[in-house]
């Protein structure tokens, strides 16, 4: 959760400072092309880094893949249950720009950025509030989560982010076999995110 | 010519995968470096922290966009909360399964 204020933290004082007018926009622009083509890069880097994946799979067999798929499927539900939602509460979304922003699954700087370097920062705002939210539902709630739905509840909640930053709530609320799942989990989400995004984008 | 660079890469659809699928072989071949993973991660979390900055700059230097400020938090929110409630429902239907591919619950 440190990790997740800091990150709120900078983008809280990113909209200071181009409010007080400090930094010309148009840097700010161009800057951000070519980071992001450097972040995609080592966002890569670090799935090559991690063989941990092939161990699961050969370890839990096939099964295992439901709980990524879960969360998919859950957050494709959930889009549609709130972009049929918004409109009542005045704030009606293109539900390519719902499911776009959905299909971060709690990896917020990524879908954050990606989705602003398609030049929409006012999307890819919302797109990181969403995605942090993942991670803070699961921290603050995860006992709660479990006594609800089982030790995969964290798991489920945390999406992208149950490989990393939320491992450890999911280790300490449900055990160790839900760390490890939840390892498996986050990093198949971790890599569709990209992909999901730019096929959402392109094509929907 | 970095935006010449950076404008090329943009025109081709699939530039973003392309940059994350050149990433995995690079990774795959330096996982047993401490100095390239520690470097890489460095580096991913260093740009990450400017380019949310970043973000916050462009909203920030909008007048429109930053006045539709808690307008863009609250969608931010209800979909983010509707997606983790999603993902709960139809986890905890497949949770049974789940634990059976786990060996069981055997944790008590």
């Amino acid at each position: 959760m440190k990790n997740g204020l800091l990150i709120l933290a900078c983008f809280a004082a990113g909209i200071l400072v181009g409010k007080l007018g400090w930094i010309p926009r148009a840097l700010g622009d161009g800057a951000l092309d070519l980071s992001l083509y450097i972040l995609l890069f080592v966002a890569g880097m670090g799935m090559g880094f991690d063989t941990r994946n092939f161990r699961i799979v050969r370890d839990l067999g096939w099964r295992v893949a439901l709980l990524p798929m879960s969360v998919i499927l859950g957050s494709a539900l959930g889009s549609l249950v709130i972009w049929g939602l918004l409109p009542f509460l005045g704030h009606a979304m293109p539900l390519r720009d719902v499911l776009g922003v959905a299909a971060g699954f709690g990896y917020y700087s990524l879908s954050s950025v990606m989705i602003a370097g398609m030049g929409q920062p006012a999307l890819g705002s919302v797109a990181l509030i969403a995605n942090i939210s993942h991670e803070l539902i699961t921290m603050l709630l995860a006992p709660l989560l479990v006594r609800l739905a089982g030790g995969f509840a964290p798991v489920a909640t945390a999406g992208a982010a149950a490989m990393d930053t939320c491992l450890p709530v999911i280790a300490l609320y449900g055990g160790e076999r839900y760390a490890i799942m939840g390892v498996f989990s986050g990093m198949v989400l971790t890599m569709l995110v990209p992909v999901l995004i730019t096929g959402i984008f392109a094509w929907f | 010519m970095w935006t010449a660079f950076c404008d090329l890469l943009a025109d081709m659809p699939l530039s973003y995968i392309g940059c994350i699928l050149a990433g995995i072989p690079a990774g795959y071949l330096l996982r047993r470096r401490p100095l390239a993973v520690r470097t890489a991660n460095g580096t991913a979390s260093g740009i990450i922290y400017a380019l949310l900055f970043l973000l916050g700059v462009s909203l920030g230097a909008d007048e429109d966009l930053l006045s539709r400020i808690s307008e863009l938090g609250l969608r931010g929110i209800s979909i983010g909360i509707a997606c983790a409630a999603g993902s709960l429902v139809v986890v905890r239907i497949f949770s049974a399964t789940l634990l059976r591919s786990s060996g069981g619950e055997n944790r008590q």
